[in-house]
This record gives structure tokens, C-alpha cells and sequence, in this order.
């Protein structure tokens, strides 16, 4: 970066004297007391960072190129794993095409679900806190053990949600113990977990100047309209903003199919999360190596995935000040 | 005996094949005092179990009594759950922080038997510091792994049999079947019983996708179920088990693919068997007394009963043994070995321990106990029960020898494959061809 001197009749006069540059390398033995200090308070973060974050990611990967069965020592077979996972292993394929249709029912709903009930609450509301919160609890526990305890019982065949159907003549059936509606009723949960992105998409509605939506009615603009020329070109920033976090999220999900599947991902793998996959690998067969490579596939995924969603910001996503 | 049995059964089997007349010859060997028992014990051991809140209290009450024997002596409690007790004991032999007394389970010791995660018991035994008097010496064999040590010292012996409702079967004026009854037997007693059962109850729960129906099944067959860690038995077996049970499915005999799914996991006070909903089921006998708790509340009156597993045509039988007993860590320092050595004598030896405990984990492995508790007056219908049909069983039982990781593998790949025929997905042939694969992978 190149600096550039201004001509002395544009130098505003200074308002105080600029700060020297200490000539030390780590400055006064004042600053460098400080920076003692602050090292000293961040050595915590830095541990953690390290000890449970890094050192374990980077001993992942050397563990992904191994056959480990966590009792014994780990013994070193290069791409086999990877290799395996590619070509023959068709619960994995079967795992990542239930995870592309989760992901891929999920994050749309979510997105659409909770900018309409952030519309909704933006209209002037009276008690909008307790709405807010209301819907705002879900995301706290939705991914919870015991909400997924709740949600099997209630998609259970003797469920409550079955007794309700009955009152208008449907006939009920095992929502989660039946191939064909199992992930309905877990990609169901997750949508229903919509309040943290509601609560972004409300604070970002609130950020648009009502002088956009005057001038637009003295112009002469119906509620769709403004809607689609106001408030959904400058809502598109947080729309990726949600979208980038939703889909991360989404393909990291776990506690959910693993309770109301009881830990199977059954019936006939119809609820097989990439993540539960990994897990039943990892530490149910106690297969640590496996599951260290799929672990760094699911992250390559991830990485790919967001970076083609960044790619095709620049089509759709509009800054106001650029 | 056919050969092909006589192969594959393997060590534990060789060993087991008379359970009674082995348990007379223990307690005549193993009359002699442990040495342990005088030395003055001091320090903290820990202690993971599983098991709900019952077995967790009854445990507790037996901790209480060792430690009011030895003041010195501090017991850690970690009780779990069934799964996570393993998951648990994983992360924690990797880590090398294993409890000094674990709970231990034969199916499960394959896994652990490695002497940096489980002490070699042998020398312990040899000097006379663990005390096995009364402990079948097929039972007690059965506790070694695959390097020939000894690891564990069982305290229960479990195995897995029929639930059924007595009652029902009474009220339909059929007869209890013979003691030698086979699967052919089984499927036309749920025919003929159906018409006469109560509206909306399921002649039978679907076993196809119950492991523990089939490796009886397989047993009976006269195949073993594991080879080391291969599978000892052609995919024709599988797809037999298979075709049986959907014949009875289709006929509208047993509960909907859905319903078996759920039940198969069920709490005991959800299960149809408990909410009289189904007539016959799969269940661990030492569960009778829980669900006859629940059945007194839903349908007063009604009285449930264990029998064996069905045999095959020719009298084969296949009912699997399997034992539950406690190791100790092999991080567990020396100095502590003999608290948990202690420890694991109070548990299996201490006639006050056994009375708190009632088989509550399986029948007590200790003979003289066995007969109390046959004999008392204080044993409740369900633990008389188990005890007189394991004495019944026992004689012919085939204790498969599972491989490492081979009871996780069974149970998940059976699930899959029979519930993809039961939606039909999958015919039996392809559904077995996938479990046999599936087995392979996981196994080898």
C-alpha cells in the first residue's frame, strides 16, 4: 500500500502533534509492560485455541490417513479411507444425499419463514417484545436433547400430533418410524427453530429509512411493490448473512436426527445425517480414522459451499453504498 | 452335534456346554478364604456401572455396606445408562483414566480385553486375592479374551428369551407350548391364537429385526454366529430369517414396520407388551418384574411369563449365554488393586449383596445364591421365573464368542436390512447380501 502526501494547502491544521513512533522494537518499557499484560490475559484464549481447537484439527487430519480404533495405536494407511469413503461405502453416499435434502429443504424454509414473521412483526406491533421472544425461544432450545425427545413423541404413533389429525379425519401413523416422512418431521424441527434468523431480518427491517417507503407511496407504489423494490434489495446483505450461517449450521446438525432416531438414523437410514454418519463411525465402531476423513470432507464441503454462495453474492446481493 | 456347530462355537461354547455339573465342580475347587480379606484396606477406588434407577439404588446399598466394613475405603459412584456406560469407558481407556472396578459384559469384552485398558485377573486368582467360589467355571472361562487371560469376574449370567401374556394365551384356552417347541410351532400358535385375541392386539412384535431372536435363530440353524470376525453362517440363513418373518407379517400377524420400530426401543412403560397390546415379544426375562409392574396398572389382572426361544426342527437350540461382572482398570495403581479386588468380592461373594441385588443383572452367578433365591420366600415371581428357566436352558445354550465391535455391528446391520424387507425396499435376498457386506466392513 503506498502512502500518499497531501499538498500543504489542504493540510488542515493539526489538533494535536502526532504520535511518535516508538524507536524500540516493543516500544517504552511502558508498552511493553502492557503488552506483557495483555498477552497475559489472552494466554487463556490461546490455551483454548491451541489445546482444543487447532492441535486437535491438525492431529484430525494425520488421523484421517490412519486406522485408529482409539484402544490401540494408530497404524498408517495412507488414502484408504478417503479412497473407501469415494467408492465403497454406500451409507456414506446415502448420508450425503440426506444431508444435500435436509440442507437443501431447510435453509430455504428458514429463510423464507422467518423474514415473513420479521415483516409481519415490523408492522407496529403492540407487545412486539413478547412475540419476539416468543418466537425467539425455539433457536435456544430447538437443538436441544429434550426437545428432540419432545418431537419424537409428539410424531410418535401414539402422538399428540396424531389425536389432532384424527379430529379432521386423517389417519396417523409413525411419523419418525417410517421411511418416507422420518426427515419431514426432522427437517420440521429445524425450520421450526427459525427465531434467530427472524430476529436478525427484524433488526435489519428496522434499519431501513421510512423516507424510502413515503417516496414510494407518494409515487404511487402498492405494498408488493415496496416490498420488492425497497425491502427486499436492501434486505439482501442479512439474506446472505442468514443464508452463509443457515447452511453451515445446517450441515453440522446432529442432536436432532441422533435423538429422534434413536441414534440410528433409521428407519433404513432415512434420517443418516452426514454428522450422525461420523459419529456411528467414529464412536459407536470405533472406526477414528474413518471418521476423521469424513470429517475433513464434510469440511471441505462446507468450504466449497460457502465460498460458492460468496461467489454468487456478487449477483444478488445489493450494498446500498456501492 | 453336527460338525459345522461343533466349529464355530468356539472356545466359551466348548467350555459352557454343562453349566450345572461345572458349577458343582467350581464350588468343590474353590472353597479357600480370599487372602485379601484380612489385610487392613485404605484409599478411593472408583466404580462405573449401568443401569436405571432401581439397579442404581440397589448398587448404592451394597456400596454402603463395603464401605461401613472398611472405614478407610471410599467408592467413587459413576453410574450411566446402558450406552453411555460404554461410550464412556471408551473415552476414558483412551484417555487412560479408567475407573479401578468397571462393570463388564461379555458381549462388550472383546473390545476392552487388552491389557493396557483391563488388569489380567489370572495372578490375582492364582494367589487366592479373588474369591470365585460358586462361579461356574464355564461362566467364569467364558470371561477371557481372545489372548487367554482373564479380565472379568462375572456376577450375573443373562440370557435372552420370549415375553408373553399368560393371561391371553389362558383366556384363549391354548396350551403353554412344550419346552421343545420349534419356530414352526411358534408361527402356528400365532396363527391359531390371533382370531381369539382381543381387538387390537398384535399376535406377535416383528423379531425379524431383533438381534438377539436372531442369533437363536441362526444357532438353531446349527451354524455358529461368528468365525473370529467373520460371519459363521451362509446369507441363505439370513434370508430364511427373513422370508419367516415376513410370511407372519404379511398375514397381518405381527405390529406394522413402524410400530416394531418404535417398540423395539421403547421404555418399559411404553412397550405393547407391558400395555397389553401385543401377545408375545422378545424381551431380557430380567425385565419380567418391570413390566408386570406396569401391566398391574394398565390391565389389572393380566399376568405376564417368560419361555424359551423356539428350536429348530430337529431339536437344535440356540439360545445364547452371555455374562455381566466387573474388571478392573488396568491404570488402576497397584497400591489400589486390592480395594477394587476387595470390592468385587463384597459384590459377588457377600450373601448380603446378593439378597439386595436379586439377579437384578442377570441370574447371580454364584450357585449358592442361585438356590437361595429359588428357594426364598422373599423372590419375587419374576426373578423365580428367569432362575428356573435359566437352569432349564443353560445345559444347551451356545454363549456366542463376540468379535470386538460385533455386537454394535449385528445389531445396526439387522435393523437396516429387515427393516428395508419390511418396507419393502429390499427383497430378502438383497437385504441379506447387504447385511453380510455391511458385517464385513464393520468387522474386518
Amino acid at each position: 500500500m503506498s502512502t500518499v502526501t497531501a499538498p500543504a494547502a489542504r493540510v488542515a491544521p493539526a489538533k494535536r502533534p502526532a504520535r511518535a513512533i516508538p524507536k524500540g522494537r516493543g516500544g517504552s518499557p511502558v508498552r511493553r509492560a502492557e503488552n506483557r499484560a495483555a498477552y497475559l490475559f489472552l494466554l487463556p484464549w490461546f490455551i483454548g485455541l491451541f489445546g482444543i481447537t487447532i492441535i486437535p484439527i491438525a492431529a484430525s487430519l494425520v488421523l484421517s490417513f490412519t486406522d485408529f480404533d482409539i484402544l490401540s495405536p494408530p497404524s498408517w494407511i495412507g488414502l484408504d479411507n478417503y479412497e473407501k469413503l469415494l467408492t465403497g461405502d454406500r451409507r456414506f453416499m446415502n448420508a450425503v444425499d440426506v444431508t444435500i435434502r435436509y440442507v437443501g429443504f431447510s435453509v430455504p424454509l428458514i429463510l423464507v419463514f422467518s423474514l415473513t414473521i420479521a415483516v409481519m412483526l415490523n408492522r407496529g406491533l403492540s407487545g412486539l417484545a413478547i412475540y419476539r421472544s416468543l418466537f425467539y425461544i425455539p433457536s435456544l432450545i430447538g437443538a436441544s436433547v429434550g426437545i428432540g425427545i419432545l418431537w419424537r413423541e409428539v410424531f410418535g404413533e401414539r402422538g399428540i400430533f396424531n389425536h389432532f389429525i384424527a379430529l379432521f379425519g386423517f389417519e396417523g401413523r409413525g411419523w419418525i418410524t417410517h421411511p418416507n416422512y422420518a426427515l419431514d418431521v426432522v427437517i420440521a424441527l429445524n425450520v421450526w427453530t427459525f427465531g434467530a434468523s427472524m430476529v436478525i431480518f427484524l433488526a435489519a427491517l428496522r434499519q431501513i429509512p421510512n423516507s424510502y417507503y413515503e417516496a414510494a407511496s407518494i409515487d404511487g407504489a402498492s405494498a408488493l411493490q415496496r416490498f420488492r423494490r425497497i425491502t427486499l434489495p436492501l434486505l439482501t446483505p442479512v439474506i446472505f448473512f442468514n443464508m452463509v450461517l443457515l447452511t453451515i449450521g445446517s450441515f453440522q446438525s446432529f442432536t436432532q436426527a441422533f435423538v429422534v432416531s434413536r441414534g440410528t438414523g433409521g428407519p433404513i437410514d432415512s434420517t443418516l445425517l452426514y454428522t450422525l454418519y461420523l459419529y456411528q463411525r467414529a464412536f459407536v465402531h470405533l472406526d477414528m480414522g474413518y471418521g476423521s476423513a469424513m470429517a475433513w470432507l464434510l469440511l471441505l464441503a462446507i468450504a466449497a459451499m460457502t465460498a460458492f454462495v460468496f461467489w454468487t453474492a456478487r449477483y444478488w446481493v445489493f450494498y446500498g453504498d456501492r | 452335534m453336527s460338525a459345522r456347530q461343533q466349529s464355530g462355537f468356539g472356545r466359551a461354547y466348548r467350555q459352557i456346554c454343562t453349566t450345572v455339573a461345572a458349577a458343582a465342580v467350581a464350588g468343590a475347587i474353590g472353597a479357600q478364604a480370599p487372602a485379601s480379606a484380612q489385610e487392613e484396606l485404605e484409599g478411593e477406588i472408583r466404580f462405573s456401572w449401568w443401569g436405571g434407577q432401581l439397579r442404581n439404588q440397589k448398587t448404592d446399598q451394597i456400596l454402603q455396606l463395603f464401605e461401613e466394613e472398611n472405614p478407610s475405603v471410599t467408592v467413587v459412584r459413576e453410574n450411566s445408562d446402558w450406552l453411555p456406560h460404554w461410550d464412556k469407558l471408551t473415552i476414558q481407556s483412551a484417555a487412560g483414566n479408567q475407573p479401578c472396578a468397571i462393570q463388564m459384559q461379555t458381549r462388550w469384552l472383546a473390545t476392552y480385553a487388552k491389557p493396557d485398558i483391563l488388569r489380567p485377573l489370572d495372578d490375582l486368582l492364582e494367589a487366592g486375592e479373588l474369591d470365585v467360589r460358586g462361579i461356574a467355571e464355564p461362566v467364569l472361562q467364558s470371561s477371557r479374551g481372545d489372548d487367554g487371560q482373564l479380565y472379568m469376574i462375572p456376577s450375573g449370567v443373562f440370557f435372552f428369551a420370549m415375553m408373553y401374556n399368560k393371561t391371553m394365551l389362558e383366556e384363549a384356552e391354548f396350551e403353554l407350548p412344550s419346552d421343545s417347541w420349534t419356530w414352526d410351532d411358534f408361527a402356528q400358535l400365532i396363527r391359531d391364537i390371533a382370531p381369539k385375541l382381543p381387538e387390537g392386539v398384535n399376535p406377535t412384535h416383528n423379531m425379524g429385526r431383533e438381534q438377539d431372536s436372531f442369533v437363536t435363530w441362526v444357532q438353531s440353524q446349527g451354524y455358529p454366529v461368528f468365525e473370529g470376525t467373520k460371519l459363521g453362517f451362509p446369507e441363505e440363513v439370513t434370508v430364511e430369517w427373513f422370508e419367516y418373518w415376513e410370511e407372519i407379517r404379511k398375514a397381518g400377524l405381527t405390529d406394522s414396520p413402524e410400530e416394531a420400530i418404535a417398540d423395539n426401543g421403547s421404555l418399559i412403560e411404553e412397550s405393547n407388551i407391558a400395555n397389553g397390546r401385543t401377545f408375545v415379544t422378545n424381551r431380557p426375562p430380567n425385565r419380567l418384574d418391570s413390566h408386570q409392574q406396569v401391566m398391574d396398572a394398565v390391565r389389572p389382572g393380566d399376568q405376564l411369563s417368560i419361555l424359551p426361544y423356539p428350536s429348530a426342527e430337529d431339536g437344535t437350540t440356540g439360545m445364547d449365554l452371555g455374562a455381566n461382572g466387573i474388571a478392573i482398570g488396568a491404570t488402576c495403581p497397584e497400591e489400589l488393586v486390592p480395594v477394587a479386588v476387595a470390592w468385587i468380592n463384597f459384590f459377588t461373594q457377600d450373601p448380603r449383596a446378593a439378597a439386595i441385588y436379586e439377579s437384578d443383572n442377570g441370574v447371580v452367578a454364584v450357585d449358592r445364591f442361585q438356590d437361595e433365591q429359588a428357594n426364598g420366600p422373599n423372590t419375587s415371581r419374576g426373578q423365580l421365573e428367569q432362575i428356573l428357566i435359566f437352569q432349564e436352558v443353560a445345559p444347551g445354550a451356545k454363549p456366542i464368542n463376540w468379535p470386538s465391535g460385533g455386537f454394535a455391528a449385528m445389531t445396526q446391520s439387522l435393523n437396516q436390512a429387515y427393516d428395508a424387507v419390511a418396507f419393502e425396499a429390499l427383497t430378502p435376498e438383497e437385504a441379506a447380501s447387504q447385511f453380510a457386506s455391511e458385517m464385513d466392513d464393520l468387522l474386518n
